[in-house]
């Protein structure tokens, strides 16, 4: 439904990729984990290695969990689609775009 | 003989009614141009009925009264050093937050009434618009003076307009209030009149300010009654715009119901900050969220206001039942998150003690030990270089595209997850915190993809005061641009506990 | 998680506060209104009735001992439920389902 105006009520979005540019902002979300109380925001190039990446969340926020070096691995979502991404492979590469979540949970065992 | 008195309601409609006229050389289109465009249609202005039938002579003589006795409570207040008798000084942050995202919302009501006052083309209501403008400055200049005591002794109080355009959790309640003048008069006011005024602000107004008394802040408790006697007067109005628009014309109920299913789902998000502050902050509590949500807004809007407007096809907000869902879990998941990014606001947090967890347990038996109590165990041990003895969360949270909350709204039915939910809109995504949101957004995309997310905004420069000298010098130059000084932190490591323990060294009611 | 508990009520209300004029005005409505509930709380009155209040000036006035002006009730009045059906020089009556 379009918004009842005066005129042609048409803006761009304010944080559309473009406005990024060769970064992205990527959403990270550890499930069953309530301790963080929301998933986290990052900006970063989107030609980033997953390992640097995960290395930047991890070492920064998510490991301030105790529980966090009882973790043996991870099993890995990007939205709600499981997926397994290799480190040295670039966020493009694993095809995260601007704005993607990606959620992890422990592997049990 | 003598003159014969008029009766109220013989004053009010001469008063309304006789000062108003049909222009002659310039159109009615063209003085009132907001009129038709939100597709309200209105067969007849003089079917309004006015139900307070106040004049102007006495608006002036209560209002007046009513600003004698707050001035005289305060007085009296500052005179005896009333701010040392408060429960504890953890107390104050509650009333940080209501000064830095309440106070500056009735600023803009006031704007927002003038507008009204100045737009709609019925004379009844237009007076009515006229007087709540009134009122709103009334409430913020209160306000601000019961503030002004507390800003001479505490953290908290400085900066509040500066912040409330700028700091994260600010842009909540200001998004929302943008959100409600930026829309046409007819919505404007079924938004705040209605679905904020009679729905929700007995929440903030009324129990929240029964615990200022309780907790020995007669200045707030007097500005809170204080206001919502005027409050009174704008449930009144919002009830009786929204009858009266049902009436004129049929099509106006399913823009009617638009409005209210929005505008339910827009305030109770922003009430649910109240929710925290009532069974957290304050250190002597009078009544959980649950009970007063169940009590103001189960009982009094769904048991009462709705049934009552069934008759008109109208039925309860399209959400409703996600809140009443939620009752038990909405308060501790915001206080869970404004406890986290404490190290980035102008309040203080801290973790509940022992006999305030077993209030929780108690007032929330099938939630608070299960899934609240372990955080803040682990929050004693998961501690980062910052100050105090516990756990931050060190980096930026994902929000809410519509409500802008970082989202943390437990999901009832996976009480170990939030609520996330997604769109693509002509090739981006947008992430909401709720249902209720997501749909907001589907209503009007092109609204709400302007929105100017605190997160984003700092990730694209856009928050510090000089560009930061390396990754360390982040946090503390969007601090320098919120003009947070020794405001942030946890209140066992502040400046208040410190000066408080000091003002009370030689008495026996020190707070440990 | 279990389902939501709820059990709902229905009925009007006002919130007084509790000053002196308060507990005149609301001495008043307990002598014309049987039936009515108070759930008192720190700083203010809770005052219910399932069906209607009436808030009479010559009562109030009897409690007072003065003149009273019906419009005097904004300054003890803090919220209410219901719709103001009737706001005269004699009377003030709340309850629900009024037309207008
Ligand atoms: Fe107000
Ligand atoms: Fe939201």
């Amino acid at each position: 439904m379009p918004v009842k105006a005066l005129y042609n009520y048409k803006f761009p979005p304010r944080d559309r990729a473009e406005v990024f540019g060769d970064d992205i902002l990527v959403y990270a979300y550890w499930i069953d984990n309530p301790f963080f109380c929301a998933a986290s925001t990052w900006r970063v190039p989107k030609n980033m290695k997953w390992k640097d990446f995960i290395g930047q969340i991890f070492g920064q926020l998510y490991g301030l969990d105790p529980d966090f070096k009882k973790v043996k691995g991870w099993k890995w979502y990007h939205f709600d689609q499981e997926f397994n991404p290799s480190d040295e492979k670039t966020l493009t590469e694993l095809g995260l775009r601007h704005k993607s979540i990606v959620k992890f949970k422990p592997i049990e065992k | 003989m003598a003159k014969k008195k008029l009766t109220l309601a013989q004053k009010y409609h001469i008063y309304t009614r006789g000062l108003d006229w049909e222009p002659t050389y310039v159109s009615k289109k063209d003085i009132y141009p907001y009129a038709e465009y939100e597709g309200i249609k209105i067969k007849d202005w003089n079917k309004w009925e006015d139900p307070f039938r106040m004049t102007v002579e006495a608006y002036w003589k209560y209002q007046a009264e009513k600003d004698r006795r707050f001035y005289a409570i305060l007085d009296g207040f500052i005179q005896n050093q009333g701010h040392l008798t408060l429960s504890d000084a953890r107390y104050l942050n509650s009333i940080k937050l209501f000064i830095q995202g309440v106070t500056p919302l009735e600023y803009m009501a006031h704007r927002g009434f003038a507008f009204v006052a100045r737009h709609l083309p019925g004379p009844g209501p237009r007076t009515a618009a006229f007087f709540q403008s009134m009122d709103e400055l009334r409430h913020t200049q209160i306000e601000v003076h019961a503030a002004s005591n507390f800003n001479k002794y505490y953290d908290g109080f400085h900066s509040m307009t500066h912040m409330h355009d700028r700091v994260w959790y600010l842009s909540v309640p200001k998004s929302y209030f943008d959100d409600a003048v930026t829309a046409g008069p007819f919505e404007y006011i079924t938004a705040i009149s209605f679905s904020f005024e009679y729905a929700l602000t007995n929440l903030l107004f009324v129990p929240f300010m029964s615990g200022a008394a309780y907790n020995g802040d007669t200045p707030t408790m007097t500005f809170g009654f204080s206001a919502q006697s005027d409050e009174s007067r704008h449930m009144t109005l919002g009830l009786q715009v929204v009858k009266f628009l049902l009436e004129q014309h049929e099509d106006n109920v399913p823009i009617i119901q638009r409005w209210i299913d929005k505008w339910w789902w827009r305030g109770y998000r922003l009430t649910s900050l109240v929710g925290a502050m009532m069974d957290y902050m304050l250190p002597k509590r009078v009544m959980s969220w649950k009970e007063s949500f169940e009590l103001y807004i189960e009982d009094q809007i769904l048991e009462g206001l709705f049934r009552d407007l069934e008759r008109y096809g109208i039925r309860p907000p399209l959400h409703m039942n996600q809140s009443i869902k939620e009752k038990e879990f909405l308060s501790h998941d915001v206080y869970w998150i404004l406890f986290s990014f404490t190290f980035a606001a102008a309040f203080h947090s801290w973790i509940p003690k022992e006999e305030e967890m077993e209030w929780l347990a108690e007032k929330y038996p099938r939630t608070f030990n299960q899934y609240y109590r372990w955080r803040y165990e682990k929050a004693k041990e998961a501690k980062t270089p910052l100050p105090g003895d516990r756990f931050y969360y060190i980096g930026l949270p994902q929000l809410c595209q519509v409500c802008q909350i970082p989202m943390g709204f437990t999901n009832p039915d996976d009480p170990n997850n939030f609520v996330q939910r997604y769109v693509e809109y002509e090739g981006e995504i947008y992430h909401f915190c709720s249902d209720g949101c997501k749909w907001i957004f589907e209503q009007e995309p092109e609204k709400y993809v302007q929105a100017w997310l605190p997160v984003h905004e700092i990730y694209k420069g856009n928050c510090f005061a000089e560009p930061p000298k390396g990754p360390d010098d982040v946090v503390p130059q969007v601090l320098k641009w919120y003009n947070i000084q020794t405001d942030n932190f946890d209140y066992f490591v502040s400046e208040d506990y410190k000066n408080w323990k000091e003002w009370h060294k030689d008495m026996a009611t020190v707070v440990v | 998680m279990t389902a939501v508990e709820t059990k709902r009520e229905r009925f009007v209300a006002v919130d007084l506060q509790k000053t002196e004029e308060g507990y005149n005005v609301l001495q008043a409505i307990l002598k014309d209104n049987p039936g009515t509930r108070i759930d008192e709380f720190p700083g203010y009155y809770k005052v219910k009735h399932p069906e209607k209040l009436i808030i009479k000036r010559e009562t109030v006035e009897s409690f007072m001992g003065r003149s009273w002006d019906t419009q005097e009730f904004n300054l003890v009045i803090i919220s209410y439920a219901g719709n103001f059906a009737e706001w005269d020089d004699e009377k003030i009556l709340i309850q629900w389902d009024t037309h207008m």
